[in-house]
């Protein structure tokens, strides 16, 4: 075990060792390539058949062992049993909205950009999510993507429906699917829209912010000096959640909707319970298995009081500070954003796909699937990707709106500029706590 | 006098050393943590560095908490209704199958099957019982006696009562199989002489039946408390806490306050509150139980 | 007297208090009582042997479309975790038996010094919610105080933790409390020491109670899910439990696949209990019940 004293002096020799060797071979051997590096990924079923290739891909090309971890819900628990131990792996491949708290644990290694081969590939965008607040980068991007609409095709022309252009539209979507019997099984037994609004882990928020944006409205506004002000009390913001409480109370959604998680949101769209659903392409491959094909399609969600913005999030590789191999991870964090790594992370497992929408300016997420689909998708990402806000640490922020929102969602009758006014005040307060709150 | 207490000394030590196993695996596993933990209240923690000192910081933040404060009302009322109810109907459950018939032990050996699930199960089942819709099991079953459908786990109102039902429907079997046995040991000789004595069958109940399960009531009783303070899979898989926090008990407002955020400076300071409170309650309810008797 | 007695021998029911039944009355009771506890249980089996997916939030009363694929899918994926649950179930059972045994010998047979405190202490243990003293018992058993062991990463970190349980103690001391001074006397008479007295006269007397005990000590240690986690990051050495709940998250995973892998996991405890039933009934009619 190197001591204290040599430990960051030996990392000064590689650096300075890794620095003076030619970028182009792509790869540096400045640690040598016997000890495995690990990497933690939060993936279930076949997307870890997925990362398994990409590690053996790695190795082939390299030499160098990657040894996965896949956490999935409990990452948390050992996460934090990670750090407790001092056993933290070398890579975790984690969201990007993760960044903040992963900073302000103090687990997380800066990354010089320069030094990922093929930076320039990675698109301005995804480099935005791999920043922190003070402008330096912690991570290296590998994945993003955007929240579009799956619609029930089937269902929608069975009952002779036009696209939907506008929020109205998809209310009234969401109405006919409940009442007018679209399966055509007599039963009074399908419902609109799918909302995950559980507290848990924040969904209600993260479902909500894609409406709030399209409203016009925000969580928060920066003001000067890096600090931000709290927004939630504006009428725009009202709008969105009414609009999304609208299909609880109408019963045009889910039934079990103020509870449900993304596990029980997935199924409700694919078992034939409800016609539409705001989510991420990562379900495609499910949907293409139970429903098929033909039975779906995908469109942007219709354009909102202000603009059509979606949710756009992704997945950093983040290097540890604790990693003594810190050369040998980032090789392989630039090998996950490269073109290789890209499409194997795409194509590997078609319902366990962990790169969504590619990272890298070269690759087409269309064209490597071989699915036009994809090109719509990447479409909204470009045109309507909306990331959370850069403040220090959306974590926090997302628990305690998606407990509020929770709140106004599960019943119908509250007043909802009131119950803003009091998110907005315990948002003002976390800011506050983080440092940032506007003067 | 010197040979008794001679024996006396053997006798202790025989007796502890008897215990040292289970002392052992309580001091390590148990105790040691315990007090650790207690000691990580006092600080912010961080695990990349040095853990700093905070006092009482993360006690007055829990105190302060008004979420954590109605986390506190609800994990009182879900305790002593889940220990009430399960207890009454466990009684009647437990007086329908006295006997041995073999139709009896039969039924008694099947509804066990709660006793047995673990509370993850236990959740899963009910989420899928409880469905808010018209064609959700219990609503279909509740549509057979013209009750309107329920949202259950869904509306603020009818979450913390369905969270009780389901504790209620695990703990019932257990709690009946204990009492059955707490019945036999009544002595027929005291319903005989009062029945003798002219009591009616209400009489003999209240005067014979339920003095002779008052050890039992406090074998339930006691073991429902401690159990109900440590209430969190039944929520956390089931409604996480909501809606609108409805149904957030103590160990879900842990789970939020330290281990989403990894604070668990502030985690443990709400669990020591959390732990003093408990024994508290129960050296009471015990002492209450035993000033009675 | 004897009128008494021929009163007993004839009439014995008529005076314990039940609700009287009719025939009829007493088999829709019991029809109740089974469609209340174990409907649920039959719902998860038609599910877990239906091949197609049932809406959300709907139940199977026969299976939609019989099938074994699901079981045979659940198992394949779950049965490395089954026998670690098997493995870590096994022998924590028996050093659990074996502790508590000990344990409650010492409180129910002798009188001593400090065991009121001892009790109480025990009693404590019941009161502390696993998921705070998570973190500290992980650093606790990553370096064992004196001894310097690393239970960590290993099956043994979530064996040990779990042999110290009060709930067994206290079944097995109201037990052996029971048990009649005079035999023990006697052996000691013929200069038994503690440890034959243990064996060859409390023990054989009290197996109502180490039924009682084996079956709630599995149950419990079966399905222990945070501790597996604290112990370990290696998947490999996961338990069902946590298997069942990572499943439970997967937002891929076939509903039909997950109900299936629930039975399964809930089999074994199935299998404990009924092959141990009968002492537990003997068992609490015993008095486990007097305290």
């Amino acid at each position: 075990m190197t001591s204290k004293v040599a430990r960051p002096a030996l990392s000064l020799a590689v650096l300075t060792a890794a620095l003076a060797l030619p970028a182009l071979t792509g790869v540096a051997h400045a640690q040598g390539t016997g000890t495995p590096l690990k990497v933690w990924t939060r993936s279930v079923g076949t997307q870890q058949d997925a990362y398994k290739a990409i590690g053996k891909a790695y190795q082939t090309k390299t030499g160098q062992a990657i040894e996965f971890t896949f956490a999935s819900t409990d990452f948390e628990q050992r996460f934090a049993r990670a750090i407790a131990s001092g056993d933290l792996p070398d890579v975790v491949v984690n969201d990007t909205a993760q960044l903040g708290n992963l900073l302000s644990l103090g687990v997380l290694s800066q990354v010089d950009r320069n030094k990922v081969v093929g930076n320039k590939d990675i698109v301005a965008a995804a480099w935005k999510s791999a920043q922190g607040v003070d402008g330096k980068y912690y991570g290296v991007p590998s994945s993003t993507q955007v929240f579009e609409l799956y619609i029930r095709k089937d269902w929608r022309t069975k009952l002779r429906l036009p696209l939907p252009r506008t929020w109205d539209d998809v209310s009234k979507m969401a109405l006919a699917f409940t009442t007018k019997d679209p399966d055509g099984n007599g039963k009074n037994d399908t419902y609109g829209m799918v909302i995950p609004g559980s507290t848990t882990r924040g969904y209600a928020s993260w479902f909500l912010s894609t409406f709030i944006w399209q409203a016009g409205g925000d969580f928060v506004q920066p003001a000067a000096n890096n600090t931000f002000r709290a927004t939630l009390d504006t009428p725009a913001v009202a709008t969105a959640v009414k609009y999304v409480r609208s299909f609880i109370c109408t019963k045009t959604a889910q039934p079990n909707a103020i509870n449900a998680v993304t596990s029980d949101t997935a199924p409700s769209f694919y078992t034939g319970q409800a016609g539409l659903y705001l989510t991420g392409p990562y379900q495609i491959g499910t949907f293409d298995k139970e429903l098929g094909k033909d039975k779906y399609e995908i469109v942007s969600f219709p354009k909102g009081p202000a603009n059509s913005d979606a949710l756009a999030e992704g997945e950093n590789s983040y290097i540890m500070k604790s990693s003594k191999q810190q050369q040998n991870a980032l090789a392989f964090a630039s090998f996950l954003a490269s073109p290789e790594g890209q499409k194997i992370g795409m194509t590997y497992a078609a319902d366990g796909i962990v790169v969504r929408l590619p990272i890298n300016g070269k690759v087409n997420a269309a064209t490597v699937r071989n699915d036009p689909r994809w090109a719509s998708i990447q479409a909204v990402y470009a045109k309507n990707g909306h990331t959370v806000p850069n403040v220090p640490n959306w974590t926090p922020i997302r628990l305690l709106t998606g407990e509020g929102f929770n709140r106004i969602l599960s019943r119908c009758d509250s007043n909802v500029e009131q119950e803003l006014g009091t998110i907005n005040t315990a948002l003002k307060a976390e800011l506050d706590k983080q440092k940032v709150l506007a003067k | 006098m010197t040979a008794a207490r001679r024996r006396a000394g053997r006798e202790t030590l025989v007796a502890w050393l008897f215990l040292i196993p289970a002392l052992l695996a309580f001091a390590y596993f148990k105790f040691l943590p315990m007090v650790e933990g207690i000691q990580l209240s006092f600080y912010k923690v961080n695990f990349g560095g040095q853990n700093t000192w905070v006092g009482w910081d993360n006690f007055r933040t829990v105190v302060n908490d008004p979420d954590f404060r109605a986390a506190l009302v609800h994990t009182l009322i879900n305790g002593v209704s889940v220990a009430v109810l399960s207890a009454v109907i466990a009684l009647l459950v437990a007086l329908a199958l006295q006997g041995s018939r073999r139709s009896v032990f039969f039924v008694r050996s099947a509804i066990f099957l709660p006793a047995i699930t673990s509370v993850a199960i236990v959740a899963e089942i009910f989420k899928l019982l409880y469905y808010p819709s018209a064609t959700g099991p219990l609503n279909i079953v509740l549509g057979w006696f013209g009750v309107p459908a329920q949202p259950f786990f869904s509306s603020p109102d009818t979450a913390l009562g369905s969270l009780v039902g389901m504790q209620v429907w695990k703990a019932v079997p257990y709690d009946a199989a204990i009492f059955i046995a707490g019945l036999a040991t009544i002595s027929k000789d005291l319903y005989e002489a009062a029945a003798i004595d002219g009591a009616s069958r209400w009489h003999r109940f209240l005067n014979v039946t339920v003095p002779g399960l008052a050890p039992t009531f406090t074998i339930i009783l006691t073991l429902a408390i401690i159990r109900g303070f440590r209430v969190f899979t039944e929520v956390y898989a089931t409604t996480g806490g909501g809606p609108a926090g409805s149904t957030d008990v103590v160990m879900t407002r842990i789970y939020k306050l330290g281990f989403e955020t990894f604070d668990y400076g502030l985690a443990s300071a709400a669990s020591t509150l959390m732990f003093i409170v408990t024994a508290v309650l129960t050296a009471i309810y015990l002492t209450w139980s035993r000033r009675k008797a | 007297m004897t009128v008494q007695t021929t009163r007993q021998a004839t009439a014995p029911s008529r005076s314990t208090p039940r609700i009287s039944w009719g025939r009829p009355l007493r088999w829709l009771v019991f029809a109740l009582l089974l469609f209340v506890f174990v409907a649920p249980f039959w719902s998860v089996l038609m599910g877990a042997l239906s091949s197609r997916a049932l809406r959300s939030g709907e139940l199977a009363l026969v299976p939609n479309g019989l099938t074994l694929s699901n079981f045979a899918q659940a198992w394949k994926t779950s049965s490395p975790y089954f026998f670690n649950s098997v493995i870590v179930a096994a022998v924590a059972l028996a050093l659990q038996i074996s502790v508590s045994t000990l344990a409650a010998y010492a409180l129910a047979r002798k009188r001593f010094v400090g065991a009121a405190v001892v009790s109480l202490l025990i009693l404590t243990t019941l009161m502390l919610p696993e998921e705070v003293i998570s973190i500290p018992l992980f650093l606790v058993m990553r370096d064992l105080p004196l001894v310097h062991l690393k239970l960590t990463d290993s099956l043994w970190g979530m064996i040990l933790p779990v042999v110290g349980w009060a709930f067994s103690i206290f079944v097995l001391t109201e037990f052996m409390r029971d048990i009649p001074n005079e035999l023990e006397e006697a052996a000691r008479v013929d200069g038994a020491g503690d440890v034959v007295i243990f064996t060859r006269i409390i023990l054989p007397l009290v197996r109502p109670a180490l039924g009682t005990v084996t079956i709630f000590g599995f149950i419990m240690i079966w399905d222990q899910y945070l501790l597996p986690l604290i112990v370990t990051n290696n998947q490999k050495l996961y338990t069902l439990p946590v298997m069942l709940a990572q499943l439970r998250a997967d937002e891929l995973s076939i509903p039909n696949v997950f109900l299936a892998t629930t039975f399964i996991a809930l089999l074994p405890s199935m299998v404990v209990y009924y092959a141990l039933q009968r002492y537990f009934s003997a068992g609490l009619l015993n008095g486990a019940v007097k305290g």
